[in-house]
């Protein structure tokens, strides 16, 4: 897989999972089912079916919105102060 | 002066090259290899692989991350393999199992042409790239295990090309069936006909997304960390159980099976349970075995451990000669570093014979074509 110098090199499924949370949206999976695209959240409280992938990973998108903005924040901050 | 101690691997790998599977793949496949997409914010990618897909949250790259990062990347042969000899001299290490990296995606796939090619790509790769630099190097071959036509075509193929072993997964395919069914009988038979070994590795369950709502996840909340690596350990074991009570192993004596990383004290262990079990439960066992299971784990079975401070007593004390020590080399949990302290640390004071059979007796024994380490460095 591809790497780039902010994300890790993943070798492997397993190396991808190794710091997945439990419990905390941390990764979600999107899985072609008859009808379109199942996604569910390592939280295991976001469960949804949508017709494409693009809607399934908007939707994902929106799961994840208050964790996002609470990062962009945290890394905003951190800029500002040096 | 501290004496440098040698040993062979049966645990290291390769990392492929970012473009191995795409620059040769037709157009109809390349989108199906996996592949990462970051979300604008760049907090988070999407990986995809072939057809599924899943987004995670990216870990910063700073303090403790950039340090990982780091240390994952830390070998100079990490890519580069004009200088994985001159690590392996610098560590310790002689001849070398060469597990494939990104391939341990494969099982992950579920187009059968995309499963195929790619094995052909790396096998092929590491005849040019790994095999040529050195007969100490013996990458395992990689195979489709969603048919069983195509998983003989390639190991014989592979046969012919001068590998030894082959790279199997704890579990086949979520698509296909389990490894005690007769669905492979024709792949053993053909693998004891090429004398090729069986190839283990712990931690590479295929990620059946499709399966379960929460991936490739065992255990939630206290302790899950720890819990869900060490699950990927019983797998192997899992593995050997059914290859042993299947039958598989039986009825093809000359077929020779490995666990890669997942320690070594467990065979005594599983072959106490499944010798107990077949006994207790003789009446309505099937199918009959012809030899016990211990005989069976202790004369086909080998397992590869890099840390463990009890796997010498596997040998030592429980009889198990089939222990090779492993280095998991340039992978992060791996010895590369700190190999000689690890090495010291497990042999210092262990018997001569003990030690010579764990750091080379054991491998040589499953690969005869291996060169041997020359008298001056078996210490």
């Amino acid at each position: 897989m591809a790497e780039s110098e902010d994300s890790f090199m993943v070798d492997s499924p397993q190396e991808l999972l190794k710091d997945v949370t439990p419990g905390y949206c941390d990764v979600q999976s999107f899985v072609p089912v008859e009808g379109g695209y199942s996604g569910h959240c390592t939280c295991g409280a976001w469960d949804v079916v949508m017709p494409t992938h693009e809607l399934a990973h908007a939707a994902a998108v929106e799961h994840t919105i208050e964790i996002t903005r609470k990062e962009l924040g945290k890394r905003l901050a951190q800029e500002q102060t040096g | 002066m501290t004496t440098k101690l040698w040993a062979n691997s049966g645990d290291s790998h390769f990392i492929e090259p970012d473009d191995l599977w795409s620059k040769e793949l037709p157009k109809s496949l390349v989108d199906l290899v996996p592949r990462s997409v970051k979300d604008e914010d760049g907090l988070w990618e999407t990986v995809y692989v072939d057809g599924q897909s899943f987004r995670r949250r990216l870990p910063k790259m700073t303090g403790g991350a950039k340090e990982f990062r780091d240390l994952a990347q830390r070998a100079p042969g990490f890519k580069d393999f004009s200088k994985r000899i001159a690590d392996q001299d610098e560590e310790g290490v002689w001849a070398e199992l060469v597990f494939p990296s990104l391939g341990m995606w494969a099982a992950s796939f579920r187009t059968r042409e995309l499963l195929k090619e790619t094995a052909r790509i790396t096998n092929d790769f590491s005849v040019s790239e790994i095999m040529s630099l050195s007969p100490r190097l013996l990458p395992t071959a990689q195979i489709s295990t969603l048919d069983v036509q195509d998983a003989i075509d390639e190991m014989q193929r592979c046969a012919g090309l001068g590998f030894k072993s082959v790279f199997f997964t704890i579990s086949p395919h979520p698509m296909q069936q389990d490894w005690q069914h007769d669905y492979w009988e024709p792949l053993w038979a053909a693998m004891e006909e090429a004398k090729m070994v069986i190839a283990f590795h712990i931690g590479t369950e295929p990620i059946d997304m499709a399966a379960g709502e929460v991936i490739g996840i065992t255990y939630r909340g206290p302790g899950g960390a720890v819990m869900n690596y060490t699950e990927t350990t019983f797998s192997g074991q899992r593995a050997v159980m059914k290859m042993v009570a299947s039958g598989a192993l039986d009825r093809h004596p000359d077929l020779k099976v490995m666990v890669s990383e997942g320690g070594a004290t467990w065979a005594p262990f599983l072959a106490d349970r499944m010798e107990e079990g077949y006994r207790q439960h003789y009446m309505t066992v099937r199918p009959k075995l012809n030899r016990s299971p211990r005989e069976i784990i202790y004369s086909q079975v080998y397992a590869s451990f890099q840390h463990d401070p009890t796997a010498v007593s596997a040998c030592r004390d429980m009889g198990f000669n089939n222990v090779m020590w492993g280095s998991d080399y340039p992978h992060l949990e791996g010895t590369y570093g700190h190999t000689q302290e690890t090495l010291h640390g497990l042999f210092d004071g262990v018997d001569a014979a003990t030690s010579d059979r764990i750091r080379f007796g054991a491998f040589e024994e499953l690969f005869p074509s291996a060169p041997k380490a020359p008298a001056d460095i078996r210490n």
